[in-house]
């Protein structure tokens, strides 16, 4: 069935018995959670890699990669899992610097006894609408979407972010792999901005990146070039996940671009976002006039066929 | 410029942090000694930022936080305190500060975290805008015969367009429901061939049957297809089953208020009265609904 019914939570702790009083805690609140002891935040990382994990419940003061910093690295690579910041110190500021960096709940070791098993048994109930949303997603066969967005550089950001907000949910790709799709993606969307757009450094290679980015800041204040559009269509297949991203500019002279192969290096000048593009998708399309690019890279499960099937 | 509105009861913290913000060349600042002037002020001028105590008469900083939430959700909050707690820290941010501050933490912090604000607004607005420049989102989703598979498929979808902006949140609920009655329809009635008559009485007949069935042969291989394509001004949705269909015209009529009260035929009203269009292909197997978006 797709609904697993356990619930897995990760705990981290550097501390031995602080880790051992939060899982009596645990396991006394509800006997049939299964609790997940770790001692540092790779660990816990390497855990969230390999196993459904429902709640994280992670200590602020840790060697290595702290509390916030590992709610950071939670809120790129996994925003639908919650977490619980505890901590010894009592300090109302770290606690609303943890809700603010995505934390859903924050707990004094002090008041550990009384609130840990209540807290999660809170988080878990807000939980419930969103494994019903998962839920649904297992079931996507298809899912197509398009944006056509301005030529501006605080829509690409937010596009950027939809797009490995939307491979998350859709979880058909590792996080390694949608690190690897959200980058090309975002070099493809600054391409069309710089160099489709507001053609500077149309062919490749002509200029070097301090000269087009001057030219690039005049050309974003005049109207020919600053009204033209980007479009991005993203589609979600049973094999692959494709992107096509097009511009308003006059193209560009790909074949120069053919010999942009190899891993992007520091000792090229530029062409290194289409070096990167390659070097990330499974392939890299140009149309003939240049104006449109589309990327594809392999879905890495195959729940979505199972499922058609049944 | 940044216009900033500084709420403090006590007129030595007002006097004192409305000095320390002025020494930033790009801050405007003005004054509101409680949270009923605080949103009077609002009221009357628009702000980038405020900045408010907690404890004060007449409404407090809290309250003020869950008021601006809902009234002015673009203008961000950073909430200060002298004598706050974990939990009041937690609460705040969580009811939607945009920061918290303990005043003991020093100008400096203050600043910074004025500056973050400021800066993940821009972020917010972007966020905002791309919103508005959606063209299309599409699914095909293939559903196996569960009932809470078809209530979370239709909450999905009216999630789907309350985001793409197609109606205001207080027909979200009646869109889910017309939703929910189409997807029910297809697996209960379709899919699983289960008489409405059934339903009368306790109900208990009709959820064993669906129960046996659902896992039997030739029901329990039968699929619910949904097509959706959501843009900022229509959402469709076509539903098919995989079962022998049936006769549209024989469905009671929807204008006869009678027809409300009974167990069958009350889903397809419902459907009628919440969507725009709603129609059957000719053997009825298959339904196409219609919602349009507002007018802009």
């Amino acid at each position: 069935m797709s609904v697993e019914p356990l619930t897995t939570i990760l705990l981290i702790d550097d501390s031995i018995t602080d880790r051992t009083r939060s899982v009596g805690l645990l396991r006394k609140a509800d006997a049939a959670w299964d609790v997940i002891p770790v001692s540092n935040a790779d660990d816990a990382l390497k855990m969230l890699g390999q196993r459904r994990i429902n709640v994280v419940i992670s200590d602020v003061v840790m060697p290595g990669i702290d509390g916030r910093q590992l709610l950071k690295i939670m809120g790129t690579d996994y925003p639908m899992i919650p977490a619980i910041l505890i901590s010894s110190q009592q300090d109302d500021q770290v606690a609303a610097e943890c809700i603010g960096l995505g934390a859903v709940n924050y707990v004094s070791k002090e008041k550990l006894a009384e609130k840990l098993g209540a807290v999660v048994k809170e988080v878990l109930k807000a939980e419930e609408e969103l494994v019903s949303t998962r839920r649904v997603l297992e079931h996507v066969v298809q899912n197509r979407f398009q944006f056509e967005i301005e030529n501006n550089l605080d829509q690409i950001r937010a596009l950027v972010n939809y797009v490995r907000d939307r491979l998350l949910a859709m979880q058909v790709l590792s996080t390694i792999r949608i690190r690897n799709a959200t980058t090309a993606v975002r070099e493809c969307l600054l391409n069309a901005y710089f160099h489709g757009n507001l053609q500077v450094n149309s062919r490749p290679l002509e200029l070097t990146r301090t000269e087009y980015m001057k030219v690039a800041s005049v050309r974003q204040q005049q109207s020919e070039y600053a009204n033209r559009r980007i479009r991005l269509a993203m589609q979600l297949g049973q094999q692959t996940v494709t992107f096509r991203i097009s511009d308003d500019g006059q193209g560009f002279d790909h074949s120069a671009a053919e010999r942009l192969t190899g891993p992007p290096s520091d000792s090229f000048s530029n062409g290194n976002g289409i070096r990167l593009m390659r070097a990330l998708m499974e392939s890299v399309d140009f149309n003939a006039s240049g104006t449109e690019v589309a990327l594809a890279i392999a879905i890495d499960e195959r729940r979505l066929m199972t499922q058609v099937k049944g | 410029m940044v216009s900033i509105l500084v709420v403090d009861d006590s007129a030595t913290d007002r006097i004192r942090i409305a000095g320390l913000l002025k020494k930033q060349t790009d801050f405007t600042v003005e004054l509101a000694c409680d949270g009923v002037e605080a949103l009077s002020r609002l009221e009357a001028t628009g702000f980038d930022l405020v900045l408010t105590d907690l404890q004060m008469p007449n409404k407090d900083g809290l309250e003020l936080v869950r008021e601006m939430k809902s009234a002015y959700p673009h203008t961000p909050v950073i909430l200060m305190t002298g004598r706050g707690s974990e939990e009041i820290a937690v609460q705040a941010m969580k009811d939607g500060a945009a920061s918290y501050v303990n005043k003991a933490s020093g100008s400096q912090w203050l600043i910074e975290n004025i500056e973050r604000v400021l800066a993940a607004r821009v972020e917010a607005r972007g966020n905002a805008d791309l919103l508005g420049c959606l063209v299309s989102d599409e699914y095909e989703l293939s559903l196996e015969n569960d009932r809470t598979l078809m209530s979370a498929t239709a909450r999905f979808l009216s999630q789907a367009a309350q985001a793409a902006g197609l109606c205001p949140d207080s027909e979200l609920p009646r869109l889910g429901v017309a939703l929910e009655e189409a997807l029910l329809n297809a697996c209960l009635h379709g899919n699983l061939e289960l008489d409405s008559v059934l339903r009368e009485g306790d109900g208990t007949a009709f959820s064993e049957l669906a129960k046996v069935r659902a896992a039997a042969a030739p029901w329990k291989d039968r699929r619910v297809t949904v097509k959706a394509c959501i843009t900022p001004q229509q959402l469709r949705v076509d539903i098919a089953d995989e079962g022998s269909g049936f006769d549209a015209s024989k469905i009671p009529d929807p204008t006869d208020p009678e027809n409300l009260l009974k167990p069958h035929g009350r889903g397809v009203l419902m459907m009628r009265l919440f969507l725009d269009e709603v129609e059957w292909n000719d053997c009825g197997n298959r339904v196409t609904l219609i919602k349009n978006g507002q007018p802009q």
